[in-house]
């Protein structure tokens, strides 16, 4: 095992504050990705009629199906377009999209933990829209904790829509240790 | 049906949501995430990372969080701000039961606003993910 620095927060990774990932964009949103992801987020018991049932949706202030509002429209990515050659096996793609999207900063340690995370939303998700994200690496700090010096980043990802509309602002918080 | 800002009280509990959570739930939601973690999915994968068992996603906590603020506000409120941090496991079998405690009432940009502080709690009473969130809900007249 070699021995823990004294900092992690070198000149290299004060230097990566800011750096952003490639644009993701979804193919478009479908109101059946729509009813299985509220599906499997309300199981066993059935979502509100809005994410599933287009009469009852007509009638809402929505006039329409809408995402619920943590929908990720970025699952089975590997069909995209808009990063690389297109793959011939879904797990060294899914690979590949993971590595370009990973923000962690260079020269830190390997164990991670998920700590926590933040949700602005602004226009709803809609069947046909099409997302883009940007994640960008906003934020690092170290502290000395029972599992010796860790390093907590944030990154925050901004979806917009096909019109430019801001969808979301995510934040995630995160730790290596 | 509607829920008025002005009807809401400081002070006042959100109605609580609770799921009891297998790997009926985690698979569920790692299959729309296209989010196949072996530590989420399998004992012995969990097991070999430290962990007692496999346990729940981080995010499907986080959408309970948001799932409990909609069957309170209805169709007719919106989320706007929704904070979490992941504390506890998830294992099998735990009963997840959020529960909210309104803590403001504002008005920004012409938006009637409720600040709550949620929580995760399990069959344990242990507070796994603590919360907070904004909404935005009609306003009479």
């Amino acid at each position: 095992m070699t021995s823990e620095p004294e900092t992690y927060i070198t000149p290299e990774v004060q230097a990566y504050i800011g750096t952003e990932s490639p644009p993701l964009v979804s193919p478009p949103v479908s109101e059946s990705e729509i009813r299985r992801f509220a599906m499997a987020a309300y199981w066993p018991e059935v979502p509100p009629r809005r994410f599933w049932d287009a009469e009852y949706a007509k009638t809402t202030r929505f006039g329409g199906i809408v995402a619920p509002d943590e929908f990720n429209p970025f699952g089975w990515m590997v069909g995209r377009a808009h990063i690389g050659p297109q793959p011939t096996h879904i797990d060294d793609a899914q690979g590949e999209l993971e590595e370009a999207r990973n923000l962690r900063p260079p020269g830190a340690p390997e164990r991670y933990l998920y700590a926590g995370s933040s949700s602005e939303y602004h226009a709803p998700i809609r069947p046909g829209d099409v997302i883009t994200s940007i994640l960008k690496f906003t934020e690092v700090y170290e502290r000395q904790g029972g599992l010796g010096l860790m390093l907590f980043y944030a990154v925050e990802e901004r979806m917009t829509n096909q019109n430019g509309e801001l969808v979301r602002v995510f934040k995630t918080n995160n730790i290596l240790y | 049906m509607t829920i008025y800002w002005q009807d809401v009280e400081e002070g006042s509990e959100i109605p609580e949501f609770s799921r009891t959570t297998t790997l009926m739930n985690w698979n569920r939601w790692a299959s729309v995430n296209d989010e196949f973690v072996p530590m989420h999915m399998d004992d012995d994968e969990a097991r070999a990372n430290g962990q007692q068992a496999a346990f729940g996603e981080g995010p499907l906590r986080y959408s309970y969080l948001h799932s409990a603020l909609r069957e309170w506000i209805g169709d007719d409120g919106d989320i706007v701000f929704v904070n979490a941090q992941y504390r506890g496991i998830n294992y099998k079998g735990d009963t997840l039961t959020v529960s909210g405690r309104v803590t403001g009432k504002r008005e920004e940009n012409g938006r009637h606003l409720v600040d709550v502080d949620l929580a995760i709690t399990n069959q344990r009473g242990e507070a796994v993910t603590p919360g907070n969130a904004t909404v935005a809900l009609p306003s009479r007249g």
